[in-house]
């Protein structure tokens, strides 16, 4: 083939642009120290790294949701711990004042005592975690208790707070008021009214329940509730809730019959008819209940010291005692959940790390294999100039003198 | 006498024809880094010889004609070779500024944007009573509708680029048909006398090459004197007439159209950088855009839609829809008339009226059931509830509670407040306009993270965080992030996929361009021993002139 010195020329200069792309390629990931700058370098990387970004940012959120849930159920463990400590010492008290030993002065000392057990209870169920009151349910700027005239008034709600601990994983972290403080709950249930689950569109006629009106008497007030209007079960449930009576009316588990639930702790409840009427009757909640929980057994103690009856501080001391237990099944459920946090931070981290690892692995540059490779396509440079600079210096002409 | 001054001529036509031999070398080497020079050669050949008794006897030599040393079949093989890599270039050109565009890897694109937004709610979902926590989630979505603003300005940007350089290319095009008609006059006319004029043909070639970059042409015949450019059947250049390109500005595409100025036909191309120009600007970035507006448009009504049946940490008092209907008496469901963005589907949503007690009354509304299905029917139906009326101006609907009365929204099965704009988070309906709605912009209370009042209730904040895994893109095909990592893969491996095919591509060109300078190019090496050779040649033939000379003189003086 014949060779023009322009096609030398210009085959040189193409050699030396390439080069220079080269280098300058790898200077840039050197600088940048990063193997992906553009997502056409590696676009498998890039959709590798965006992914990897995206999952990195939502396991730091993870990890904050998972310190914040912590801290509350510490915060719950804490309380429901001293609450512990209150019933302990209101069974000692109950045993002493129970025994014969004991005086009508003994038992009103013993009632103040009851009585400080009490308020000292009622702060710790408005414990708050920073402003947020931690028993009220999802009423967290409301103290979740008032002290009313013949009770504590439960005023938050029994819905729950959860933190989303991994990728559409909720946990509950909080524990409503009526659950830890009044439990076993203080509630009347009319089972099987319906053979299959209701709706609140069901209708009374459909479950042979003739209209009529209740009565509902809680601590030292009694409502009447006219229901006679009411078509379905759902008009039944809003009009009781309504009612300002202090309960809750909802379905029961698997909706086969309503629970009454009792707001005012430390109460009795009782929910009759207004005769002729048979409703209460027909629904099944036609029944009574008494005050429960540590706060119902701590008001119960202290009624049953102030009336200086034995048998009552007996039996008021029993039940102290199996409020004890049932508080510490509650505890028993924030200390597993506790532990469970505990576990998913544990895990988390050691995710986060083999995380950031493998987006380092697909993104960061190997600087070591970049520099061997710079000084290598700096050699392959600069004998391509010299190449170049030999390459205009001779022709023919320099040899026909 | 007669054959010594017949020698003489012989000599005399030899060194003429030396001389113009050498200064065809000269020119060769004066043009040896002239762009698209062609190399020539002085073809020399015997004159007719003399008859004489001994049979016909040489009469010397003569320059019979100026050669230009080409292979028209190399030529046009460069020429498609150059018109396809400047296609791929130009190419590769629009998708690395799209690719400039997405900008990732990042962690400040629209990717970390999105992922941060979700995040925000997440935040928010853990503890809602935090004002701070709502300010930030209406921050990130400010942040999140930017990103979305300015990547789609930054196409559209792009596109008007690619319009503007389409009227560079269709100048620049102009230019040279004009240059070609113009050098098929001039080459006629010196051609005339039958010679051909090689620097003339040389510049025409070069000017059919640069053309050819811009757009795809045929040549007739390139050793025509005539030439004739056709480009998919409409005669460009023929002969001294050729026919311009000329820009029309398009009221639909708010673009430029290219159309031929004699005919009016709308320009065919299938090659060369215009062709590319013209792909980017009408297929390409266009394609991009409404992927963007797909992402934004799909966010935006997944997260308005589960926003509008929650509620902040306070009611509205008063609240007038974003979007306005055109015709307020026909369905819902009838954009092309109502204009809205999106169609409500069968269903219902519910109104919570509640007294400054707290009392609370829930009616649930039933939408496109037969009855409530204009705007004018939902005014209708929100007007005979208790304690708040609903009025319908410029085809926004506003509904306004008594005073001492407040309302809120729940459960709505039809997006029918999703599709007017009523408590949504978003405002917008695309790339180009997405926003934070200027309700919850105005008054973080507003953002809806609950289902209630209940200042612990983080329930919607959480559902709207989930809509971070859910399918909405596409019909149900892709999450947000999903599909707008696949838009940017796609992106990636368009672009790489375009520089491998411009790379080989210039390396088929090289080669073409090595063999054409191969057979055309100037070699001084060459030309040097030319020069010899020539000079050689030039040095015997003053040399046998001196000799027949001194024969003349010789024989002169015999006579004398």
């Amino acid at each position: 083939m014949r060779v023009t010195n322009q096609m030398l020329m210009d085959n040189a200069l193409t050699a030396l642009a390439r080069s220079l792309e080269k280098m300058e390629r790898t200077q840039e990931q050197l600088t940048t120290g990063r193997r992906i700058i553009r997502s056409s370098d590696d676009p498998v990387g890039t959709s590798k790294a965006m992914g990897y970004r995206a999952d990195l940012a939502r396991l730091s959120q993870f990890q904050s949701n998972l310190g914040r849930g912590s801290s509350w159920l510490a915060q719950t463990d804490a309380a429901l711990s001293s609450i512990g400590d209150l019933l302990t010492r209101a069974t000692s008290i109950a045993l002493s004042q129970a025994s014969a030993t004991a005086t009508t002065e003994t038992r009103t000392a013993a009632a103040a005592e009851v009585q400080g057990l009490l308020d000292e209870a009622m702060l710790l169920a408005n414990t708050r975690f920073g402003d947020r009151y931690i028993f009220s349910g999802e009423r967290t700027r409301t103290a979740p208790f008032v002290e009313a005239t013949d009770g504590f008034l439960y005023v938050g709600d029994a819905d729950a707070i959860t933190e989303e601990i991994a990728s559409g994983q909720y946990v509950q972290v909080n524990m409503d008021g009526l659950s830890a403080f009044c439990s076993p709950a203080s509630a009347i249930e009319g089972t099987g009214i319906s053979g299959s689950p209701m709706t609140s569109e069901t209708t009374l006629a459909d479950l042979g329940i003739t209209p009529g009106s209740i009565r509902i008497a809680n601590g030292g007030q009694t409502t009447t509730i006219v229901l006679t209007a009411a078509t379905t079960i759902g008009d039944v449930i809003d009009a009781i809730n309504d009612s300002g009576a202090r309960v809750t009316a909802e379905f029961n588990t698997g909706c086969t019959g309503l629970v009454i639930t009792n707001l005012l702790a430390g109460a009795n409840l009782a929910i009759s008819d207004v005769v002729p009427g048979t409703m209460a009757t027909d629904l099944g909640i036609a029944d009574s209940c008494g005050p429960s929980g540590a706060l119902g057994a701590l008001v119960d103690l202290k009624a049953a010291l102030e009336a200086d009856s034995t048998l009552s501080i007996q039996s008021a001391g029993q039940n102290v005692e199996q409020t004890s237990s049932e508080l510490l099944n509650n505890r028993a459920t924030v200390g597993a959940k506790m532990s469970r946090f505990e576990m998913a931070t544990d895990r988390l981290d050691s995710q986060l790390v083999s995380l950031t690892e493998m987006l380092s692995d697909n993104e960061d540059a190997d600087l070591a294999r970049l520099a061997t490779e710079y000084s290598l396509q700096q050699t392959a440079y600069q004998t391509a100039l010299a190449v170049a600079g030999r390459l205009a210096q001779s022709t023919l002409l320099d040899f026909l003198r | 006498m007669g054959n010594l001054l017949g020698s003489l001529y012989i000599g005399s036509k030899s060194l003429a024809a030396q001389l113009a031999a050498m200064r065809v070398i000269g020119h060769n080497i004066a043009n040896a880094n002239t762009e698209g020079y062609t190399r020539q050669e002085l073809i020399l050949q015997t004159s007719i010889p003399d008859m004489s008794p001994v049979g016909p006897i040489g009469s010397g030599v003569e320059a019979a004609a100026i050669r230009r040393m080409r292979d028209s079949f190399v030529e046009a093989r460069l020429r498609t070779g150059m018109e396809t890599l400047a296609r791929w270039e130009k190419k590769y050109e629009v998708l690395s500024d799209l690719e400039v565009v997405f900008a990732e890897p990042t962690d400040d694109g629209l990717s970390a944007a999105m992922t941060e937004f979700w995040n925000r709610w997440r935040d928010l979902a853990g503890n809602p009573e935090e004002h701070g926590l709502r300010a930030s989630v209406i921050e990130q979505g400010a942040t999140l509708a930017n990103t979305f603003q300015y990547v789609y300005n930054d196409l559209r940007q792009l596109r008007e680029n690619l319009d503007e350089s389409l009227s560079l290319s269709v100048m620049q095009a102009n230019t040279y048909i004009r240059q070609i008609a113009a050098l098929n006059e001039q080459i006629v006319s010196a051609e005339l006398s039958g010679d051909v004029a090689p620097d003339l043909r040389d510049q025409r070639q070069l000017l059919v090459q640069e053309l050819s970059t811009i757009m795809d042409v045929d040549i007739d015949d390139s050793e025509a004197a005539n030439l004739c450019v056709r480009s998919h059947g409409e005669r460009v250049v023929d002969g001294p007439h050729y026919m311009q390109l000329e820009l029309q500005y398009n009221v639909d595409t708010q673009m430029q159209d290219v159309r031929w100025a004699g005919t009016q036909a709308p320009l065919t191309v299938e090659g060369g950088s215009l062709y590319s120009i013209l792909e980017g600007r009408d297929t390409i970035v266009p394609a991009y855009m409404d992927d963007l507006s797909q992402l934004a448009q799909d966010l935006i009504l997944a997260v308005n839609r589960v926003h509008s049946s929650g509620r902040g940490s306070i009611d509205f008092s008063a609240i007038t829809s974003l979007c306005g209907v055109n015709n307020t008496a026909v369905s819902l469901a009838n954009i092309a008339e109502t204009g809205l963005a999106v169609a409500p589907t069968s269903g219902s949503f519910q109104i919570i009226v509640t007294d400054s007690s707290g009392q609370a009354q829930t009616t649930t509304i039933s939408v496109l059931d037969g009855v409530t299905d204009s705007l004018d029917a939902l005014a209708l139906r929100i007007n005979s509830l208790d304690h708040i009326s609903a009025t319908i101006s410029e085809g926004k609907l506003t509904v306004s509670a008594e005073s001492g009365y407040t309302f809120g929204f729940a459960n709505d099965t039809s997006s029918v407040l999703a599709a007017l704009g009523i408590n949504t988070f978003f405002s917008g309906s695309g790339a180009d306009d997405i926003s934070v709605a200027p309700g919850v912009a105005a008054d973080a209370r507003l953002v809806a993270a609950g289902l209630s009042l209940d200042a612990g209730d983080g329930d919607n904040a959480s559902a709207i965080a989930e809509l971070e895994y859910s399918l909405t893109v596409g019909s149900g095909r892709w999450s947000f992030s999903d599909f707008y990592r696949d838009m940017v893969t796609g992106l990636g491996v368009s672009v790489q996929e375009t520089g491998r095919f411009v790379a080989g591509q210039e390396n088929v060109v090289n080669q073409i361009a090595d063999r054409r300078a191969s057979i055309s190019g100037v070699s001084v090496d060459e030309e040097a021993a030319n020069i010899i050779k020539y000079q050689r040649a030039y040095e015997a033939s003053a040399q046998f002139i001196a000799a027949v000379n001194e024969m003349i003189e010789y024989m002169l003086l015999q006579m004398m």
